[in-house]
């Protein structure tokens, strides 16, 4: 399953992410910026990242199990901000097929 | 290295668990730790201090150091070293720390250990069993566990104990991400993948589609879930 998110689309992402994390976390928006650590600066925890996946797997429709984002995290290992957007723009746009090409 | 602090009040062990199979648990109380002086001069290396330096958030920071503290604690009970510098704890490709000899800066291979946090404590693990891998994890009973238990519930989980939603999922992620800590997968462990099933008195049995069982064990701290999971050999 293959799709691409516009530029638009993509911001929308990030802002979500980032309005995600200020309401979890308790941090005001804008302490949290693209360089941003979600765990280190931002005092989040492993589950954090199970949330967001959660969450815009079922905003975009998402087919994709975590062991293949668990993959995907190991090649790719995200710890800020802007590195979990990336991540989300890839597993929404590929899918299942986030690793072709890769492994 | 600095003994600056010595002679103050040290931080002691909240609890210390000692497993049949030889393994050590031991949890700290953060909050025992404020207002302890010199903590970071005398637990950490100079390379750990200067991880500890980058971590801007309080309360990570708080979190990062208590787990250090308990796990250079238990190594300092279990005469793996005699101060808690003589040892560095690092954490390889996968995130999985081991421990380093500052002495010769050689990997101690003789030992497994496992660090986790949440809330209120910090929880290390430590075997000195010859080929055991071991991860522990500890969360806080609460419903985000419930909401999120389609990433990690496995149809054949089963627990003796009567729980409520939010501690049955709690003690059944906090088992498998123990698992999947003692494996050094992660997410990549596929948790659901996992089936956790307890056979007798916090004793559980988690098997995996691919490879050999593990074996784990857990407790409740309060309003905490600790899990521990081991393995021999087979990782």
């Amino acid at each position: 399953m293959k799709r691409q998110l516009t530029a638009e689309e993509k911001q929308t992402v990030y802002d979500h992410i980032r309005e995600f994390l200020s309401e979890e976390l308790g941090v005001p928006l804008d302490q949290i910026n693209p360089g941003t650590r979600i765990i280190d600066d931002l005092g989040g925890d492993s589950i954090i990242y199970l949330e967001l996946i959660e969450e815009f797997k079922k905003k975009y429709q998402v087919a994709i199990e975590v062991r293949v984002i668990g993959k995907y995290f190991q090649k790719h290992p995200i710890h800020t901000v802007g590195e979990t957007a990336q991540a989300v723009y890839d597993i929404v746009e590929r899918g299942e097929d986030i690793l072709e090409g890769e492994e | 290295m600095s003994r600056s602090g010595e002679g103050n009040k040290r931080p002691e062990f909240h609890r210390v668990l000692r497993l049949d199979n030889g393994a050590v648990l031991g949890i700290v109380d953060l909050s025992s730790l404020d207002g302890l002086d010199g903590l970071e001069d005398h637990f950490l290396t100079p390379f750990e201090l200067s991880l500890c330096r980058e971590l801007r958030n309080p309360k990570r920071r708080r979190e990062w150091l208590g787990a250090r503290i308990a796990l250079k604690m238990l190594l300092q009970l279990e005469d793996v070293v005699g101060q808690p510098d003589e040892c560095e704890i690092r954490k390889d490709g996968n995130g999985r720390p081991y421990l380093c000899l500052t002495e010769n800066q050689r990997n101690l291979k003789s030992v497994d250990c496992s660090l986790s946090h949440k809330g209120d404590y910090a929880l290390a693990a430590l075997t000195k069993s010859t080929g055991m891998a071991i991860g522990a994890d500890l969360e806080k009973v609460s419903p985000r566990l419930s909401r999120l238990r389609s990433q990690f519930i496995n149809e054949k989980d089963s627990l003796l104990a009567r729980l409520d939603e939010d501690a049955y999922h709690t003690v059944i992620f906090s088992l498998k991400e123990a698992a999947s800590k003692s494996l050094g997968l992660g997410l990549r462990a596929g948790l659901t993948s996992l089936a956790c099933q307890e056979e007798k008195n916090n004793f559980c049995r988690i098997t995996r589609a691919r490879g050999g069982p593990l074996e784990a064990k857990y407790f409740f701290l309060d309003d905490h879930v600790a899990a521990v999971a081991w393995i021999s050999s087979d990782r």
